[in-house]
């Protein structure tokens, strides 16, 4: 009896012949103008936040390393490409502290103990994130206006008017103030790197013309939130304007194309991928609707992580359907 | 058929001595085997908490134990588990009314779901009612008290630094520090916390493992 042959997608370290760590450097490079993006609007602090978030993750890969007494996998740029995203979804005003302790709960807690590099089940950006969100939500999910076109001081504790942001004016059942335009252009308050729909858009194609995420995972997630946006929208502004707001808000898009697509946890199969995304679309779009914070992107990943392996088996299970019949039968 | 009248009612010290290094370290209840979790993460908060839960487990564990290696193969099975069950369940009653009028009211209004689920905890279901069964009344014996001791110890372990992390506070006496994390109180937190305590007790075993394969060779 023959199975259907079972098309795994190739490991990441196979996938571009020259060197292991051309993935994260694809990642990173995508990751760049959206730090350059905030520099023009916040000034030089967004900057630095990320490369604290980054240094930390890096720093604490190293120690995990010589505690283990194993090679350095810092080389590989995993540990960059988490610290970095850790970096770019916090405020722009929040403590230097705050991406540093993310980075190094992801990589000490979530990454190092399951076995390091390629071994962890649940993606440590998102792990880290949480952390940070569940224990200090008084510093995250407060923006500053970006707006007044002056920069923001580098100083550890920032003092400056906090405006709200469309999530938290979706989640409080307010009507959102911002345009559609103005959110593609991301004029609007929001973490580092979330605002910015057009460059996250550029970012998703050029990642996908290299092959470094996969569209079976980003085009359902987005799929099944802007249907849920529309099936049940927040504004009174109709259903295109619900899925509008949707998801550019918060960092839902920033979600679906960085964080899902760690090929670490997310599933290897085509199929999988598919039930993998629609999940994590649900999931983003059930505890915005009902969780405690205005955006909750990083726990519905840490909970989708969680199915990747079954999804994965039902994926196969669901391909051969007809032969595993055949063979009980006989 | 009746295995009861071939057993010596003591066992050897040896027996004794396995079944105390075993229960509490190599197959820890609570971090080898998984047993009896759920109140570490619901009520495992304050150290108090964790002392009168390890106590009420104890005084549950022991007698059930005890009965179940003394006569447990003379009853038929299916009354087993309902004869245990209830003599948990009433000695969970007389605990819980204790501590109500004699201890403190604010303890048991902060305990008072946990106590009766203690009676019926799988802890008690799996010791008692599997491991005692087939066991001398001297190993039962020993392996109940220290099922609850080991238990015991990793709740208080668990309970004690959420309290620091939380409040602030050890059984109850503030320590003063500034910097007080709230949600270490949350289940997710203690998940965390067994999760390192258990890998540590896994490398713990391995190392005395290579110690002791070594000396021998």
């Amino acid at each position: 009896m023959s199975y259907k042959k079972y098309k795994f997608a190739r490991a990441p370290h196979l996938r571009h012949s020259d060197k292991p760590s051309t993935m994260c450097a694809d990642v990173l490079v995508a990751l760049t103008p959206l730090c350059i993006f905030s520099a023009v609007y916040y000034g030089l602090r967004p900057v630095l936040l990320v490369l604290t978030g980054l240094g930390s993750a890096v720093l604490c890969e190293t120690i995990g390393c010589l505690i283990m007494r194993r090679k350095p996998t810092v080389p590989d740029g995993s540990a960059a490409v988490t610290g970095a995203i850790i970096g770019l979804l916090v405020s722009p005003i929040s403590p230097y502290w705050v991406p540093a302790a993310g980075a190094a709960f992801a990589i000490l807690v979530v990454k190092m103990p399951m076995g390091g590099s390629g071994r962890n089940v649940f993606n440590p950006a998102a792990a880290g994130l949480s952390a940070v969100t569940l224990c200090f939500p008084g510093f995250f999910f407060r923006y500053p206006d970006p707006g007044t076109g002056l920069p923001l001081p580098l100083s550890n504790t920032v003092n400056v008017a906090v405006v709200p942001s469309p999530a938290s004016q979706l989640a409080s059942g307010g009507q959102t103030l911002y345009s559609p335009i103005t959110l593609l252009l991301g004029g609007f308050p929001g973490p580092i790197g979330a605002t910015a729909i057009i460059i996250l858009i550029a970012c998703a194609l050029y990642l996908l013309i290299r092959r470094t995420i996969s569209p079976h995972i980003t085009l359902p997630y987005l799929a099944v939130c802007a249907a849920l946006a529309c099936l049940f929208p927040r504004v009174t502004s109709g259903a295109a304007g619900s899925v509008m707001v949707e998801l550019c808000s918060g960092y839902l898009l920033f979600c679906g194309i960085f964080i899902l697509n760690d090929p670490v946890t997310a599933p290897r199969h085509w199929l999988g991928r598919i039930g993998y995304g629609v999940l994590a679309g649900v999931l983003v779009m059930l505890t915005r609707y009902f969780g405690r914070f205005e955006e909750g992107a990083c726990f519905a990943v840490l909970l989708a992580n969680a199915f990747a392996t079954t999804l994965d088996r039902l994926g196969w299970y669901a391909l051969n359907l007809r032969s595993i019949r055949r063979r009980r039968q006989s | 058929m009746d295995k009861t009248k071939d057993r010596p009612l003591s066992g050897t010290v040896g027996e004794v001595k396995t079944t105390f290094i075993d229960t509490l370290f190599t197959k820890n209840i609570v971090l080898v085997q998984a047993i009896g979790i759920s109140p570490i993460l619901a009520a495992g908060v304050t150290l108090k908490n964790g002392v009168v839960l390890t106590l009420c487990t104890a005084a549950v564990l022991i007698p059930a134990s005890l009965f179940m290696s003394l006569l447990g193969e003379r009853l038929p099975a299916w009354v087993r588990a309902p004869i245990y069950t209830v003599g948990a369940a009433a000695i969970m009653l007389a605990a819980a009314v204790f501590i109500d009028r004699i201890i403190s009211h604010e303890l048991y209004a902060a305990l008072y779901v946990f106590l009766p689920l203690t009676a019926v905890n799988t802890l008690v279901s799996y010791r008692a009612g599997g491991f005692s069964m087939s066991q001398k009344p001297v190993v039962a014996l020993t392996d109940a008290v220290v099922s609850s001791l080991g238990f015991g110890l990793v709740i208080c372990i668990v309970s004690g630094l959420r309290e620091i992390a939380a409040y602030g506070t050890l059984w109850e006496k503030p320590l003063n520090f500034s910097v007080v994390l709230s949600e270490a109180a949350l289940p997710y937190a203690a998940f965390l916390l067994l999760g390192f305590m258990a890998a540590f007790l896994q490398w713990l075993n391995s190392v005395i493992d290579k110690r002791r394969g070594g000396s021998e060779i």
